[in-house]
This record gives structure tokens, C-alpha cells and sequence, in this order.
């Protein structure tokens, strides 16, 4: 700027001075560099605060997207243990319907895929609870107490640095500068935060490719897992071999009826009453275990997208992927109480 | 081997959930036992390909448990570093501190 100019417009009135006039350039020198390092000043200020405020909202955010991947993680290790606890049941009803039907597999080949299963949906589980593990950690990254404790201890080497004689006489700039690297500190963790994020996203993208070339298996293992059930219970039926007190007992609760039981096991001609009771709860077991699958998928959609939003700074809304996760969540609770032992038992 | 394991999978599961309805309507041993042969055949090649199937899955698997390991890895040294960043701190103003009594001392 230059030092011969005038200011007509922008002086500032003083001493009740209405009028425009020209002001002294070494004052308006002065006034400029107070006023520069007014400005640098309030600039960093805004700055830090800035930053600040950023943090705290992508920690937040961090938090808020961890909480969800969590329950997702969980969930899908809660369906692995469902879908291997079916396959398990079939396995062992199997070998129950063999001795009735004459078809064992003398080979023992179907026995050691029949494992081979097992073990693979094992993997899945344990696949899923380590993914439960890596949001835990993130959500620890996204922790404050490491930045306030950075700042602290930057705060006290400030203070020590002003105790040396040199700089005695200078303005305190301790909690200025321990904002600086406390600040520098969360710049750290935001990008480390990104890094993170980026890597889970990596992951669950695989895991949707995995989820997708596999859904057509766990859909068989349920549905065999039904059919195995319901043969079961027709077995067990056929050759009078279960009693109906407490299924009739839950239904007539229900209408106000009590259920006299004096019979023992049921009449011959309710057989197929009480298969179809039976196949209706395998139903209802299989759509639970399927429904359940497909909200999970839908979740973990969503819940990749929100790790793009996270990592673009975009506003994070994790309404879609928490409803996903409700209704997984009802669905593997239907399915964990349908794969009690249904309302027939067996008798002595 | 998707379309595989549907054709393999559809006739284990149609023979498991028809047995009985088929075998009531074996007329003969002969029948019954060719069922019974049958089954067997279509239950081990349903559980043989699905083994398969998963198995085959088996790298993308341990590729993405290797991935949640090195993130894991990443977080850890991610935290490790704040951690050391303080206690780098710490150290400097412990020993600014101790220089400035030095100094003090020594006017």
C-alpha cells in the first residue's frame, strides 16, 4: 500500500470530527500493523475455533458411524451363529431321519461336507466379530482424551518455555499455542479418522460381494434346515410320538380357553393339524432367518454409503441404516425364538 | 458353479421336502429302494457343492479378515502415535523446565 495515500473515505471521526480529513500516514501505519496483527490474530482464532468446532462434530460423526457398523457387525455374527446352529440341527435330525428312512450314507462323505460347512460358516462368524472389534477401535479413535491431553501437556511446555529469562516479557501465548497443536493434533485425527473409515469401507465392500455370491447358499441351508424339521415332526406324528399339551395349551391362553388335556397323545385324526402347526412355525423360521439376511444386506448398503459421506465431510444421516438394523435385529429374535423346540414335545 | 449348485440344490431339497409323500408312493422294494439311493446321491452332492461353494469363498475370507487385521494394525498405531506425541511433549517441557533452573541458577 502506499504510504503517501489518504483514507477520505474510511477515516474514522474523532473527537466529534464529522467531516472527512486526511490522516496522519505514520499513524495510519501504526493503526494498519495493530490492526494486521488484530486481524492474524482474530484470523487464527476463528481458525482454531473452526477447527475446533469440525472436530467435534467429526468425532461425533465417527462415533455416530461406529455405533451403527457395531450393531451391524453384531448382528451378522448373531446370523452366522443362527445359520450354523440350523445346519448343525439338520445335520443331527438328518442322521435321526436316515435310521428311520434307510438312507445312511454309508460313504461318510455327506457327514465331512457337513462339516467342511460348519466350519466355513464358523469363519463367517468369526469374520463378523472381528469387524465388531475394528469399530470398537475406531470408536476409541474418535475419542477427545488423547487431543486433551496433548494440549495440556503442550500448555505446560509453553509455560516452561516463558520461565527462561529470553523470552521473559513476552505475552502469554501459552493456551494459544497449546490450542495450535491441540488443534494440529485433531487435524491428525480427522485424517486418521478418514484413513480408518476408508479401510472399513474397503473391507465391507468385499463383504457385500461375498454376502451376494453366498445368499443363494444360506437361503438352501434354512430351507433344507425347514424341510429337515418338518420330516422330523411328521415322523414323530406318524408314529404317535408326541403330545400336543403345550401348543394347545399357548393356543386356548390365547382365547380364553383352558386346554384339557386327558388323552395323553393326540387323536390319530389331528395328525395333519399338527404337521401343518409344525410346518407353519418351519415357515415361519425360514422367512425370519431370510428377512433377516436381506436387511442385513440392506443395512451394510447403506452403511458403505455413509462411509463415503463420512469421508466427503457430508452431512452423516444414519436413519436408513438404523431402521435396517431394527428390523434385522426383530427378525433374528423371531428367529432365535422359533429355533426353540417347537410347542409339540416329545413323549417318553 | 452357481448355476450348479441351484440345479444340485433344487432337486436335494424338492426329494427332502416330498420324501414322504414320494416313498408312500413306491410301490414296490425295488421303488423304495431306488428313492432311497436316489436321495442319498442328491443329499451328498447338495452338501458336497455347497462346501465347494463356500470353500471357494475361502480366499475372499481370509482376505477380509487380513484387511480388518491391517486396520486394526492402522487404528492401533494411529492412537499410538497421539499417545506419543504427548509424551513427546511431556519429555521437551520436563527438560525446558530443568534447563530454565539451570539458567537461573547460573545468574
Amino acid at each position: 500500500m502506499d504510504e503517501n495515500s489518504t483514507f477520505a473515505l474510511t477515516a474514522i471521526p474523532l473527537e466529534g470530527q464529522l467531516q472527512p480529513t486526511a490522516v496522519d500516514p505514520l499513524r495510519m501505519r501504526s493503526f494498519f500493523f495493530i490492526g494486521k496483527q488484530r486481524f492474524l490474530f482474530w484470523l487464527f482464532i476463528a481458525l482454531a475455533m473452526t477447527l475446533a468446532l469440525s472436530g467435534c462434530d467429526r468425532s461425533k460423526d465417527a462415533a455416530s458411524l461406529a455405533t451403527s457398523g457395531g450393531q451391524f457387525a453384531q448382528q451378522l455374527s448373531d446370523y452366522y451363529q443362527s445359520l450354523k446352529q440350523d445346519q448343525m440341527d439338520s445335520d443331527e435330525f438328518d442322521a435321526f431321519l436316515d435310521t428311520m428312512r434307510g438312507t445312511e450314507d454309508t460313504t461318510g462323505d455327506t457327514a465331512k461336507a457337513q462339516e467342511q460347512v460348519v466350519n466355513e460358516l464358523e469363519k463367517r462368524r468369526v469374520f463378523a466379530s472381528s469387524l465388531s472389534d475394528t469399530y470398537k477401535l475406531f470408536t476409541s479413535l474418535s475419542g477427545q482424551p488423547t487431543s486433551a491431553d496433548v494440549k495440556t501437556a503442550a500448555s505446560t511446555l509453553i509455560k516452561n518455555v516463558q520461565g527462561i529469562s529470553s523470552l521473559k516479557g513476552a505475552p502469554d501465548t501459552s493456551s494459544i499455542v497449546s490450542d495450535i497443536v491441540s488443534d494440529l493434533v485433531q487435524l491428525k485425527e480427522d485424517r486418521d479418522l478418514d484413513d480408518a473409515a476408508k479401510s472399513i469401507q474397503h473391507t465391507l465392500e468385499n463383504l457385500s460381494k461375498l454376502l451376494t455370491q453366498e445368499k443363494l447358499c444360506y437361503e438352501t441351508i434354512t430351507k433344507a434346515h425347514v424341510d429337515v424339521l418338518d420330516n422330523v415332526a411328521q415322523e414323530l406324528v406318524k408314529d404317535n410320538k408326541v403330545t400336543t399339551s403345550t401348543l394347545f395349551s399357548s393356543l386356548t391362553t390365547a382365547t380364553g380357553l383352558t386346554y384339557k388335556d386327558d388323552s395323553g397323545s393326540p387323536p390319530a385324526n389331528w395328525n395333519n393339524g399338527i404337521v401343518a402347526i409344525v410346518k407353519a412355525h418351519a415357515l415361519r423360521l425360514q422367512d425370519s432367518s431370510n428377512l433377516a439376511f436381506y436387511n442385513l444386506q440392506e443395512a451394510l448398503a447403506d452403511l458403505i454409503k455413509k462411509h463415503s459421506d463420512f469421508r466427503n465431510d457430508k452431512a452423516l444421516d444414519l436413519t436408513d441404516v438404523n431402521a435396517d438394523l431394527a428390523r434385522a435385529s426383530s427378525y433374528l429374535s423371531d428367529a432365535e425364538s422359533l429355533q426353540k423346540p417347537p410347542a409339540t414335545t416329545t413323549t417318553k | 458353479m452357481a448355476d450348479t449348485f441351484q440345479s444340485v440344490s433344487d432337486l436335494y431339497l424338492s426329494l427332502e421336502e416330498n420324501f414322504n409323500d414320494l416313498f408312500s408312493a413306491c410301490k414296490t422294494d425295488a421303488q423304495k429302494t431306488q428313492l432311497r439311493s436316489e436321495f442319498v446321491t442328491a443329499r451328498d452332492a447338495y452338501y458336497k457343492q455347497l462346501a465347494a461353494v463356500l470353500k471357494n469363498n475361502d480366499p475372499l475370507v481370509q482376505n477380509l479378515i487380513k484387511q480388518l487385521g491391517d486396520t486394526q494394525k492402522q487404528i492401533d498405531g494411529a492412537i499410538q502415535d497421539n499417545v506419543d506425541i504427548t509424551q513427546t511433549l511431556t519429555i521437551i517441557g520436563t527438560a525446558v523446565s530443568l534447563a530454565t533452573r539451570i539458567m537461573a541458577l547460573a545468574a
